[in-house]
């Protein structure tokens, strides 16, 4: 019986043998590219290589060549020159409804390459809403207000509202896929914003945080006296979604005939605060919604990440990595305060 | 120093022996020409219980996959699993029926071995190719075990092997009903405990193991008349398992089968009539808990089917080459794969398969038979309650296939097949099991079909044999489950918005060569094939890749001489997704690392080589007849991995071998 014993216990233990294993497919090294064009007066680009998993690290790109083709307009739009480890530039500034392509060759390497179109500027339209009083301002009578207002497409302004009524309201005027993001410029280092909000609805939720707005509820009673120096908006967006670091209209749900707002979460010092809206190509589009996801994926704990094997968009030919484009503008912002008796009123011609 | 002399001891001793699979012609132009050799038939191979008991295997005795997996054209999956993939299919392409009824879920301990107990097994018979009209819903091969008839004199047995202790009893009751009986346990939980204490370091992070694994089967034959007969029969079978791989992990797997049989024969001289209803339950779970970044997931896997079938056959034949058979095959089943604890969506399916085969035979000239089948296939979404939407479709499939002797010693054969598939198994997940998942064909996720052609020569010469063919074979609608991390969640409940379909192609070379003189017996099977997937969206932009058991050369080979046998196996490695290559990423200013995976089936893995050694005895004892197998897995202990998995404490990819060397053991005694 011992003998059987030992036999069994013999046979048991030698069913389990474990070795480490690492799965490098042993594939070359590729260039990874990432660029994208901006109607901004410089052009960045950056390289690296892949790394495999048995590398310490991937090897530098330290000489390549990097040329912008204006496609539309037939010619080389210029070279892009190294000006730091993995970073290329171009003092150029790219040109909306544009194609380009851009060819990058480094040495023992075949060519890679991509085009892309720069899309349109944004089709935003913004009004300002305000209110000034002739007391205020004596001279306003004799200017045209979009001389005095350069940043709005329209004003609305009623000198009857109470003096902190105010805001920028903004319309999408005809479909497009528009990303609004905003941030914080610090002492020259621009910081993304990581939550806003807008009342504009079917926006894409892949980002929303999960919690919302938990605007304020005021009390009727209270109006007269929250007035002074309590932004209203915390009433006005009242229960909204918060998105995590962008909002992205999506092309199919644009109303164009809705105005709306956007408010973002920074500190009370908004002297730095920026908001942009920005019309991203397709392939871009694409590529940042994956970037989103992995990029937050990376810092998770959910084990099942570990079988993901969907890779992070990308339209380089012959490598990975992404070549797209932008056309931002900067809006006016200004965080939306109406007192109750204007919103409860409403705007004529704007929010009805 | 005991323990390591008994152990050398065990080491020492070898396997089994025995017979090898015969070669079965089911046209009845086939000729036996002598006990080890047959008349082969592209496409169709068959062998009796003896030949599957030969077949040296880790739990002491063959099974039938064991035996199939030896053949040509047959793939392993992970080394020493039951997995199979046939010419180029997936492993859920493949058909195991029992007495005519499928078996979903038919690995039993981990794997190492079929829930088909061999005491009531009387044959088993492998289909390639020149499908049978009542063989259907497979688009690879039928692998049919058919059982015994019980026995009208009283025997009682009882087994032991390593993994399993059996006992089984059969006999008459009265003139007219026979029974047959067997039920089987696994002392693994028990095994476990015994050893955990003794040989910690032996068993690598494995802890706190435990194991529910066992069978019952049981039949009843009832003799209507000299010419008809009635029986029933039931199948039931439990794998649980629960085992931590280390502090921070613990799993949970296993599965079940319940399988009712209810048939009626009749045998009359030119028609033969066949009736069976059946029940079938099959369900899998698996759950895993990991701690991960300090943080415990918990992740979890099951799936369900029901089936209810009846099937009739009828065979005319007349005095002349021409026979015909026709028959119908009627099911309803219950899909319900979801996540654990939670309601589950259910698929509710029709497939109802009128078919028709006429054979055409000039005994020691030639043979011909064609086979005609239709389905009509519906599938309805039953959670829905509001709106219950449903779906039906009708593919037609056929299958033929001819021989023609040159002369005595030389054949030429070939098969044709149409089929289509509606059940589909989702493969993908990291621990390489294909049954964990079964689904229906429903909206989007199509029949999966196949298109395939063989022919091939086979002659005798003297004491040698030898056959060669070859095959090509294109499938369309193969599933891809694109996230397998989504079968842990609750993602599960919409599995077919990310099932991904793709086509594959296959084509290879086949040989069998045999040798018998004397008391040796010597058998080589060689396959040179080649299998790609394609047109799978999101893999390469739809270019070929490797097929994950694409394993380019196959070699076994068998050597026996009286009751010792040596059986060796040289495979190429198969294909495991290689880990990504990194580069820098940026989002908006944000840099980041992201991973890039130039596609699936990447990594080539080692070759497979397994030489078996065994050595069997059958002796009477009093009134008791014994067998005797030992033998030793593995004898040159080659690393041949089972499976990957990601350890997630280290967060390091692992492999593990399921028998780096293992001596087996089994003993039947039978009264």
């Amino acid at each position: 019986m011992k003998k059987i014993c030992l036999f069994l216990l013999v046979m048991l233990a030698l069913t389990s043998c474990v070795k480490d294993v690492i799965l490098d497919a042993k594939e070359d090294p590729l260039l990874a590219v990432y660029c994208v064009l901006k109607n901004e007066p410089v052009q960045e680009l950056k390289l690296s290589y892949t790394k495999s998993v048995t590398m310490d690290e991937a090897p530098r790109v330290t000489e390549a060549t990097a040329v912008l083709t204006d496609l539309t307009e037939g010619r080389e739009a210029g070279r892009f020159v190294q000006v730091a480890d993995s970073l290329w530039r171009l003092e150029y500034s790219a040109i909306p409804t544009h194609s380009y392509r851009l060819e990058v060759t480094v040495p023992g390497m075949d060519p890679v390459w991509a085009e892309q179109m720069m899309p349109a500027e944004p089709p935003v339209e913004v009004v300002d809403v305000n209110t000034l009083s002739p007391q205020d301002v004596p001279w306003l009578g004799e200017l045209d207000p979009e001389s005095l207002f350069p940043w709005a497409d329209d004003i609305y302004f009623d000198p009857a509202w109470p003096p902190e009524t105010r805001g920028f309201f903004y319309r999408l005027s005809s479909p497009s896929t528009i990303w609004v993001y905003s941030g914080l410029w610090i002492s020259g280092q621009f910081a993304l914003g990581t939550s806003l909000c807008t009342d504009y609805p079917d926006i894409d939720g892949i980002n929303q945080t999960g919690t919302k707005w938990e605007g304020r509820k005021i009390k009727e009673e209270d109006w007269e006296k929250d007035m002074e120096g309590l932004a209203f908006h915390i009433t006005y967006f009242s229960d909204v979604p918060l998105y995590r670091d962008f909002i992205r209209f999506q092309k199919k749900d644009v109303r164009s005939q809705s105005y709306f707002t956007v408010d973002f979460l920074t500190n009370d010092n908004d002297m730095g605060r920026r908001l942009y809206f920005a019309a991203l190509s397709d392939d871009y589009d694409r590529y940042l919604l994956d970037a989103y996801q992995q990029y937050y994926a990376e810092q998770s704990d959910d084990l099942s990440t570990i079988y993901l094997r969907d890779n992070l968009y990308g339209n380089i030919h012959g490598g990975v990595g992404i070549f797209g484009a932008a056309t931002e503008f900067e809006m006016p912002y200004r965080r939306v305060e109406f007192s109750g008796i204007v919103w409860r009123n409403g705007i004529p011609g704007l929010l009805g | 120093m005991k323990r390591t002399t008994i152990f050398l001891l065990l080491l020492a001793s070898v396997t089994c022996a025995a017979q090898q699979p015969a070669w079965l012609d089911t046209l009845d132009a086939a000729v036996k020409t002598d006990s080890r050799r047959i008349e082969q038939r592209l496409g169709h191979l068959q062998t009796g219980i003896e030949g599957i008991r030969a077949i040296v295997s880790p739990v002491g005795e063959g099974d039938p996959i064991r035996w199939v997996q030896s053949l040509p054209g047959v793939t392993t999956g992970a080394d020493g699993t039951t997995a199979m993939y046939v010419r180029g299919g997936s492993s859920g392409n493949n058909l195991f029926s029992l007495d005519g009824v499928p078996v979903y879920g038919y690995s039993h301990i981990l794997g190492l071995t079929t829930l088909i107990p061999t005491s009531v097994t009387e044959s088993a018979e492998l289909s390639k190719g020149g499908f049978n009209g009542d063989e259907s819903n497979f688009t690879a091969s039928h692998l049919k075990v058919v059982t015994k008839q019980p026995s009208q004199s009283r025997k009682w047995s009882a087994g032991l092997n390593n993994f399993l202790l059996s006992t089984g009893a059969e006999g008459p009751v009265g003139n007219r009903v026979s029974y047959m009986f067997s039920a089987r346990i696994s002392p693994l939980a028990l095994e476990y405990k015994a050893v955990k204490d003794k040989l910690p370091r032996m068993l690598g992070g494995l802890s706190n193991f435990g194991a529910f694994v066992g069978d019952v089967y049981g039949k009843i034959n009832v003799n209507i008349s000299d010419i008809s007969y009635v029986s029933a029969s039931a199948l039931a079978s439990q794998d649980r398992y629960r085992f931590d791989m280390s502090h921070s992990s613990h799993e949970t797997m296993g599965w079940n089968n319940v399988i009712g049989i209810l048939q009626y024969h009749r045998n009359g001289d030119n028609t033969r009539l066949a009736v069976t209803a059946s029940y079938n339950r099959y369900g899998s779970l698996q759950q895993q808990e990991k701690r991960y970044h300090s943080v415990w997931n918990q992740l979890s896997l099951s799936a369900g089917l029901t089936e209810y079938s009846l099937q009739t056959k009828l065979h005319h034949s007349w005095d002349s080459p021409f026979a015909l058979d026709e028959g119908l095959s009627l099911r309803y089943a219950q899909f319900s794969p979801g996540q654990v604890g939670e309601m589950t969506k259910r698929t509710d399916v029709i497939l109802a398969t009128p078919w028709v085969q006429a054979t055409y035979n000039i005994p020691e000239m030639l043979s011909l038979k064609a086979v005609l089948r239709g389905n009509y296939y519906h599938s309805q979404n039953m959670a829905q309650t509001s709106e219950k939407r449903g779906s039906g479709r009708i593919d037609p499939e056929f299958s033929l296939a001819a021989k023609w002797n040159i002369n005595p010693q030389l054949a030429f054969e070939a098969t044709f097949d149409r089929l289509v598939q509606y059940y589909h198994t989702l493969e993908g997940m990291p621990v390489g099991w294909s049954l964990d998942l079964i689904v229906p064909t429903v909206g989007n996720v199509l029949p999966e079909k196949s298109l395939q052609g063989g022919a091939g020569l086979s002659g005798h010469f003297g004491s040698h044999s030898l056959s060669v063919g070859g095959f090509y074979k294109l499938m369309n609608n193969l599933v891809y489950y694109k996230y397998s991390q989504e079968l842990f969640s609750g993602g599960l409940a919409g599995w077919a918005q990310h099932v991904e379909l793709g086509d594959g192609r296959s084509y290879g070379l086949e040989t069998l060569y045999e040798y018998q003189h004397g008391d040796w017996y010597g058998r080589a099977s060689y396959t040179l094939s080649k299998t790609t997937r394609e047109n799978f969206p999101s893999f390469y932009d739809g270019a070929p890749f490797h097929a994950r058991f694409d394993r380019r050369h196959m070699l076994n080979a068998t050597l026996q001489w009286k009751g010792f046998s040596a059986t060796m196996i040289l495979q190429s490695g198969h294909w495991e997704n290689g880990e990504a290559v990194t580069y820098n990423a940026y989002y908006f200013d944000h840099s980041f690392t992201s991973k890039y995976y130039s596609g699936v089936n990447n990594y080539h893995m080692p070759t497979v080589f397994r030489l078996d050694l065994g050595w069997q005895k059958t002796f009477k004892l009093g009134r008791s007849e014994n067998t005797v197998n030992v033998g030793v897995c593995n004898v040159t202990n080659h690393f041949n991995p089972f499976m990957l998995y990601f350890d997630a404490e280290t967060e390091s990819w692992k492999e593990i071998a399921l028998m780096p060397i293992l001596p087996n053991f089994s003993w039947r005694v039978t009264f």
